[in-house]
């Protein structure tokens, strides 16, 4: 394979990185209408939304007038990190696995930030509670996805034994990313930034038009990456490089955005006191096992 | 073991969903479910109805309106305030009211939603007045053995006629 | 509770002499009249030695029957079951009465609301403006009967601002809000995550039945007037106004409409309950509670259809009896009915609670301890869940409860958990009475045709709504009531608030608010229509304007 294939199939999996949360959140609408017993939305009904939403003028807020440009910077930074994710894919090498991640790192600030720029009580609370739940989680899974991707690479190209401890490093390294890759979707438990009742009045309420079809969209996107990333850091090390392993991973990312429906369904939301009081322990103590486990191999 | 039982608790909620199907019905487009007691709107029988007033006394949010002019008296029904309580069927004495299961009464006119059953007046005999209609007078010659002398007066002078009737009687001559 | 034994009423007559009144007994109602002078002091006795429990206080414009006003009191005795109304007089130039609410705490509003409906001053606390909005002009009090029903006083709009704070964040809640399902206004002042006091205003949809019913509805109508008063508990205010009428006019009801009344009574607590619970889970967050919980409550709700003739506001009653017969076929039904949803909700019940964040969310917040759940009168399951063993179907027993034999649940932790639990328990138990009143239904007529109603006649009756004990007191008059007061359980319930939204996070002011179930529609009743600051006509058709 030739770097003129991988750059075609590169392009044509952004594309369909960026039309898919379109179309995979109306299967989680459905997912959720169907273990609630009714029969919920069409699978078409998310597009529907943004473009009717798209249709409509926005009202004026008193903020930056360039609070539309902080949501296309996340939709090209994350443009970008798609891209280095998929070179990863057929390249195998970890500096594109980092450079992808930083890439999120990038992307997720701009996104955070968005709601601490309306003028409106409901929504600093909210955008307080968000920036909260973003620096718990966000360096949760940075940590663990590189910890994973350098040692499933390491074992894979070097061949080298798996002992115990380096199977336990593994296996804590890959819980504490699904974890906090949950969080980071921003569902039900932690979907409290503006879901909680007495809050609903922040950054849902105060966009419009555009402006909130571009917010929404976003919200879908990140979705899409964390996806993307942890399934790429996973899967393809088994793979390894073949030209249908991009098909692969999307297949198993529509896979893992179902699994994480069905977890959203069975959960109830948690409170801004608990969740990162729960998710500071349980990190710190999957990451000590998963960094002790990778010294007792490495000087063993 | 039976930790790991609690922590799957939640997770039985699928088995729930898998038990009982989709509960929802796609109205409009499908039938909704009613009970065969449901109560919708009323018809009035303008045949039957005698233009008595038992219902406008009965009807609690005033949805039933007697319109009084000099010739005619006009039953109105106007379903915006009806709360389908069936009450005017219970107390109308002819059953010229009848419940339906209608309850999809949106309408793009007003106008629509007044019913007019109009009755002409029957006039007095001795005062001329038009106070009762012609076949409320009907049902009472149907129901009442009453004499010719006070059928054709109205309600007020029926009771003026009764009451010099009996002081004649009683005392001889007529009383005021 | 059972036999009212004459020692007791006794105590309550000589009370009432030593008090310089004077007392009648009449069944299982006293009534006491005293002067102005020793009103304090009886009433304190009551609520201190006696341990009754305060209700409410009526307000009466007795101007057209012997000159007066009037303000009556009314106190229960749970434990034996009776009612003690407390009236005395005031001269019409200058009403002034003193206040009781030093030592009843739970007096605070409904003096308020009879000092704006009626203008009746009272003395010795501070009297702030309740129930009407700022603007409306201070001569006119609209429960007075010089007062038409239908008059429009120019009002002068008043826009009410949020109080602003420095040291405090205040966060506004309502009156329109996604959270709450009717309009009310909590201003909750917040330090970071943790609220620190809480400030209500509610009101908002005050709709003027009692003067309607007093002044152009007949007795048979306002039956659906009271149904109206609620969305949820309607049936509960008609068949309590019902038998308020007819304890004034004692008239006998036949037994099966008495059996009748309490199995629909019974059905929509177990509807309401259920509503509550889904409501509970879905500001929790866990939609799929909610959903699931009502997918159980529809079944119920088309019961209700089948029994009735309406899912909601059922119009069955009737003063003197019910409108429809329960048969055979319907009996069958009911119990296959309830045997369903008594083992989903079980189910459903189990795998909610276990979620962890259901449980965690509802364990040990909004805590209401049984001191202040005493003093503040509070009821239902909120008074149940703080350890107050109270319940109208045992205390003072109505309708057909007495052939029923059922347990009431009480907690004593007093958290939005206890509360969720006691109303699981009562949903149990709800469908134990009704299989047990259908076993033992008689056979009769279910309505009285010819009955009476004698003018100057005074009814209280307490039903056990699904939020509490709803109060209704009747004074009959020509054709319709010469005065109708309804007291909701929520009206008790809210000042209750204040203490259980303290020092709590932010995060769980929705939840306890909506643990107490509020139901605003019957605790506010009238309704000012106002559209860019001036009242508007409602132009229905042509000639109609109302």
């Amino acid at each position: 394979m030739n770097t003129l294939h991988y750059t075609i199939y590169s392009a044509i999996g952004v594309i369909i990185g960026l039309t898919l949360p379109v179309i995979l959140d109306g299967v989680e609408r459905k997912i959720k209408a169907i273990l609630q017993s009714r029969i919920g939305p069409p699978i078409t009904q998310t597009l529907y939304d943004l473009v009717k939403l798209v249709n409509k003028e926005i009202k004026p807020i008193h903020t930056s007038p360039f609070i539309l440009l902080y949501l296309l910077s996340f939709i090209a930074t994350s443009i970008a990190s798609i891209y280095m994710v998929e070179t990863y894919v057929y390249t195998l090498e970890s500096i594109y696995i980092t450079l992808g991640l930083s890439l999120l790192a990038v992307s997720l600030t701009s996104l955070t930030l968005t709601p601490l720029l309306v003028p409106n009580p409901f929504s600093y609370a909210g955008g307080m509670r968000e920036v909260i739940l973003a620096l718990i989680n966000e360096s949760a899974f940075i940590l663990s996805t590189t910890l994973y991707a350098t040692i499933t690479n390491n074992l894979v190209q070097l061949k080298s034994a798996t002992t115990p401890s380096i199977l336990l490093s593994i296996t804590t390294a890959a819980l504490t990313m699904f974890i906090s890759g949950y969080a980071l979707t921003g569902r039900v438990p932690f979907d409290m930034a503006e879901a909680e009742p007495e809050l609903a009045s922040g950054v849902l309420v105060e966009f419009s038009g555009s402006l909130l079809a571009a917010y929404m969209y976003c919200n879908l996107l990140k979705r899409l990456l964390v996806n993307l990333i942890i399934v790429s850091v996973t899967v393809t090390p088994l793979i390894g490089e073949s030209a249908y392993s991009l098909a692969a991973v999307y297949a198993l990312t529509i896979v893992l955005w179902v699994i994480f429906a069905i977890t959203a369904v069975i959960l109830g939301r948690s409170r801004i006191d608990l969740a990162p009081r729960t998710l500071t322990k349980t990190y710190i103590l999957l990451l000590a096992l998963s960094i002790t486990g990778l010294l007792v191999h490495a000087y063993a | 073991m039976s930790i790991v039982k609690k922590a799957i608790k939640p997770v039985e909620v699928l088995v729930i969903a898998g038990k009982t199907k989709r509960v929802t019905v796609k109205y409009p487009y499908q039938e909704p479910i009613l009970s065969p007691e449901f109560r919708g709107s009323i018809e009035i029988n303008p045949e039957k109805c005698i233009g008595c007033g038992a219902c406008v006394n009965a009807c609690p949010p005033n949805a039933l309106e007697m319109i009084e002019s000099q010739d005619k008296k006009t039953l109105r029904y106007y379903v915006g305030r009806c709360i389908f309580c069936w009450r005017c069927i219970d107390v109308c004495p002819v059953g010229a009211i009848k419940g339906t299961r209608n309850f999809e009464l949106a309408t793009n006119d007003p106008l629509d939603l007044y019913t007019y059953i109009v009755h002409s007046k029957a006039e007095c005999s001795s005062c001329g007045n038009k106070v009762e209609t012609v076949k409320m007078r009907k049902y009472i010659m149907q129901k009442s053995p009453i004499t010719e002398n006070y059928v054709n007066k109205c309600p007020d002078c029926r009771k003026k006629s009764f009451i010099n009737a009996i002081s004649t009687r009683k005392v001889g001559f007529h009383g005021e | 509770m059972l036999m009212h034994s004459d020692s007791i009423i006794n105590e309550y007559v000589s009370l009432a002499k030593f008090m310089k009144g004077d007392a009648k007994a009449e069944k299982d109602t006293v009534h006491i009249v005293v002067p102005k002078e020793t009103l304090v002091n009886t009433a304190s006795k009551l609520f201190n030695e006696y341990n009754c429990d305060f209700r409410t206080c009526v307000g009466v414009d007795e101007r057209p029957l012997n000159g007066y006003f009037s303000v009556t009191y009314i106190f229960t005795d749970n434990k034996n079951g009776l009612y003690i109304l407390v009236k005395t007089y005031t001269e019409p130039q200058n009403p002034v009465i003193p206040s009781i609410v030093k030592t009843v705490p739970g007096a605070d509003w409904c003096e308020m609301e009879t000092r704006d409906l009626l203008g009746i001053e009272f003395a010795d606390r501070d009297q702030y403006r309740l129930v009407l909005p700022s603007g409306w002009p201070e001569e006119i009090h609209p429960l007075r009967k010089d007062i038409p029903y239908n008059y429009r006083p120019p009002i002068r709009s008043v826009s009410e601002k949020i109080t602003p704070s420095t040291e405090l964040g205040v966060i506004p809640i309502g009156p329109y809000h996604p959270a709450l399902h009717e309009p009310e206004y909590f201003e909750l002042y917040v330090e970071g995550e943790r609220v620190v006091d809480v400030k209500y205003r509610g009101f908002h949809v005050h709709r003027g039945i009692e003067k309607l019913a007093e002044t152009r509805m007949t007795y048979q109508q306002v039956n659906f007037l009271a149904e109206r008063i609620c969305g949820i508990c309607g049936f509960e205010h008609s068949t309590c106004y019902a038998l308020a009428v007819e304890k004034a006019a004692k008239i006998d009801v036949p037994e099966r409409a008495q059996y009748i009344r309490s199995i629909v009574l019974e059905v929509e607590r177990i509807h309401s309950h259920l509503l509550w619970l889904g409501v509970a889970f879905h500001v929790v967050g866990y939609d799929t509670g909610f959903m699931h919980m009502w997918r159980v409550r529809e079944k119920i709700m088309y019961l209700a259809e089948l029994l009735t003739g309406s899912r909601k506001t059922y119009g069955l009653n009737l003063v003197g009896g019910v409108r429809k017969d329960i048969n055979e076929e319907k009996k069958q039904k009911t119990l296959e009915t309830l045997k369903e949803t008594e083992k989903d909700f079980k189910k459903l019940v189990e795998v909610a609670i276990s979620v962890p964040q259901v449980k965690k969310r509802l364990t040990g917040t909004g805590i209401l301890p049984r001191e202040d759940a005493v003093k503040l009168s509070v009821e239902g399951p909120v008074a149940r869940a703080s350890g107050v063993n109270k319940d109208a179907r045992r205390d003072q027993p109505y309708a057909a409860y007495k052939y029923a034999s059922f347990k009431i649940p009480v907690y004593t932790e007093g958290d939005n958990l206890a509360r969720a639990l006691v109303r699981v328990d009562e949903v149990l138990e709800s469908i134990s009475i009704i299989e047990q009143l259908l076993d033992r239904i008689p056979r009769g007529p279910i309505k009285l045709e010819d009955f009476e109603i004698p003018e100057g006649k005074t009814g209280v009756q307490v039903v056990e709504a699904p939020r509490g004990g709803d109060i209704h007191f009747v004074i009959t008059g020509h054709g319709k009531p010469y005065r109708w007061r309804v007291r909701a359980p929520t009206y008790s319930n809210i000042p209750a608030l204040k203490i259980m939204l303290k020092d709590q996070p932010l995060a769980d002011a929705p939840l306890t608010i909506a643990s107490i179930d509020p139901c605003f529609s019957c605790t506010d009743r009238v309704l000012v229509v106002r559209e860019n600051s001036k009242t508007e006509w409602l132009k229905l058709a042509p000639g109609v304007q109302i």
